[in-house]
């Protein structure tokens, strides 16, 4: 997941083209693809993984095709408009949309920022339970579980708030340096859990044959998922992690952070983001729940509810919890209300101490951080007259009150799923826009052109194809993961054909600068 | 002084890894690696805005390759 400190240079240029003075090189990108990419959400995304019952293969050559895809993606589709046009996603979006639909992209966007904020102050709060020793929520849990967690999560979103509202130029400074720290910190993570492991296991690790064998046979042994998840194969992870930036690439954010780079080929610098964060950092934090249902321990009451049942030795071989189906015989006995809870301030505790601590801690909110002040961004556009400091503050309360609930954080691979899907047709009609409405015979920024400020043919294309997409996941059947890549086919035919259909004479002759 | 801090900047990072793949072969105990990373997490953030803001600076300021 991204959560881009925005780039800012003294002039932003929101409203004209880069002009060639401000063009950056290919290491700016690097750093600022590295830094986005490895951020709070990966603790998140790891761990459920594996409560998606995915193997050691799937996970591993599923991410490493996904991310591929991913990169390609940045460099072939959204760097070659952002490098031609050099106007940010807004410009582009109001000379082809109209400035009404900006209006409602930014809205949903608002809304998806708000309540990813509200997911890493969740993530945050964990970190406190091991201090204070509240019961947190569950894998499975729609509603908070105590009230120790509701007063860590509104006083961890109460201080997230008020640092965002006051000193996000602080806090972002200090999330460009944290970001290095933070990519170390995943890989001790890693490296301490697969050490544990490799203790608890007994296994010996001579080779990378051995490793592997570890993979597959303990950490990653795959089977169903967990009770209340979707099963992930290689399939779904690959989808996933192509598609889990999908608002930024396919749906075209990034155009207004790669229309400083000087050549489009500077989009391969997202490999840096992709195989640091959603690689390296999501197997660690993959890890580190496997060894929390490794290490397991349980109460001696749970204990003798084991005796009882005649699951004690079982238990006792180390093989019980990696699997569903175990876990499911727990839940039947009695033992357990659900799965084990994906709680990263324990998880790092455990493997780390307070390093660990710390990691959840300032990856939640240097994560936290840029994403209230982009939510309070979009909601201020909506009301140009409002300040940016109370768009802030009232996004801050939203998002905590949202992070009291653990529905959006437990279930966070759906929602990333959800928010490409959602924001990615507009990606669609940016593309159809600049690359095929000429050879349809018909001229490109139809909003500029035609003095629109709602342009039909976008707008209709944006919501039949959420539409279609929603139809084929509630009905259909196909998981959330999947509707991505059909969605944006649907979007570009939809925007080409109404657009034919709506086709007229400019109004507005020769306002559009020429761009390529 | 701003390469001196670097240095060590860059060795702390080293340090972490170097620790864990200690952890690994068994070498360090537990107590030993949780403090090692908590020590070295400290001098990060010490050290590193010292270098990292200057270096920030001078990036926005250069012209592009």
């Amino acid at each position: 997941m991204s959560d881009s400190v925005p780039h800012e240079p003294v002039n932003e240029y929101e409203h004209e083209r880069v002009p060639d003075s401000a063009l950056l090189g290919l290491k700016s990108f690097v750093g600022q693809y590295a830094g986005e990419h490895v951020a709070g959400t990966e603790l998140m995304i790891g761990p459920l993984f594996v409560a998606s019952g995915v193997s050691a293969f799937d996970l591993v050559f599923g991410l490493l095709i996904g991310n591929l895809l991913a990169v390609l993606s940045w460099t072939f589709m959204t760097a070659p408009i952002a490098t031609r046009a050099r106007f940010t996603l807004y410009h582009q979006l109001e000379q082809v949309c109209g400035r009404k639909l900006v209006v409602l992209y930014d809205a949903a966007n608002g809304v998806m920022f708000t309540l990813l904020a509200g997911a890493m102050i969740t993530v945050s709060a964990t970190a406190l339970g091991v201090g204070f020793k509240f019961r947190m929520p569950g894998l499975n849990d729609l509603l908070p579980n105590s009230v120790g967690w509701v007063i860590a999560v509104l006083v961890v979103g109460a201080l997230f708030t008020l640092v965002a509202a006051y000193g996000y130029k602080a806090l972002a400074r200090f999330a460009n340096v944290a970001a290095p720290w933070m990519v170390v910190m995943f890989l001790a993570l890693g490296i301490v859990a697969l050490s544990r492991f490799k203790i608890s296991s007994g296994v010996n690790i001579a080779g990378v044959g051995d490793l592997w064998g570890l993979a597959k046979d303990v950490i990653w042994k795959g089977g169903d998922a967990f009770p209340g998840r979707v099963k992930f194969t290689f399939w779904h992870v690959m989808f996933f992690a192509w598609f889990c930036n999908m608002a930024w690439h396919v749906g075209m954010a990034d155009l207004t952070v790669l229309r400083y780079a000087r050549k489009s080929w500077y989009g391969l610098a997202s490999a840096a983001g992709m195989y640091l964060g959603h690689f390296m950092a999501w197997i660690c934090a993959a890890m580190l729940y496997a060894l929390q249902l490794y290490e397991v321990n349980l109460t001696p009451a749970e204990l003798k509810a084991l005796a009882d049942a005649g699951l004690l030795e079982s238990f006792k071989s180390h093989e019980f919890l990696l699997t569903a189906s175990k876990i499911n015989e727990l839940i039947q006995a009695g033992i357990w209300d659900g799965p084990p809870a994906v709680l990263p301030g324990p998880m790092a505790f455990h493997a780390c101490g307070v390093a660990g601590l710390l990691l959840v801690v300032i990856a939640g909110w240097t994560t936290a951080n840029p994403t209230l002040y982009r939510a309070g961004l979009a909601f201020q556009a909506i009301a140009p007259g409002s300040s940016r400091f109370r768009a802030t503050i009232c996004t801050g309360i939203v998002a905590s009150l949202t992070a009291v609930f653990p529905l959006v954080t437990m279930r966070l691979l759906d929602f990333v799923a959800l928010w490409g899907m959602i924001l990615m047709p507009m990606g669609a009609i940016i593309f159809a826009d600049f690359w095929l409405l000429r050879r349809f015979g018909m001229a490109p920024y139809r909003a500029a052109i035609y003095g629109l400020t709602w342009n039909w043919a976008a707008a209709m294309a944006w919501f039949v194809t959420v539409i279609v997409c929603t139809t084929l996941v509630l009905s259909g059947g196909v998981p959330i993961f999947f509707v991505g890549l059909p969605g944006w086919f649907i979007a570009t035919a939809l925007y080409i054909g109404l657009s034919r259909l709506g086709r007229r004479r400019p109004a507005v002759a020769g306002k559009r600068q020429k761009t390529h | 002084m701003r390469v001196f801090v670097q240095v060590i900047s860059s060795a702390v990072l080293i340090c972490m890894v170097l620790v864990s793949a200690l952890f690994y072969k068994g070498s360090v105990s537990d107590e030993q690696l949780r403090n090692w990373l908590l020590a070295c997490t400290v001098l990060w953030f010490v050290t590193a805005p010292f270098w990292m803001e200057i270096h920030q600076r001078a990036r926005q300021e250069e012209p592009a390759d």
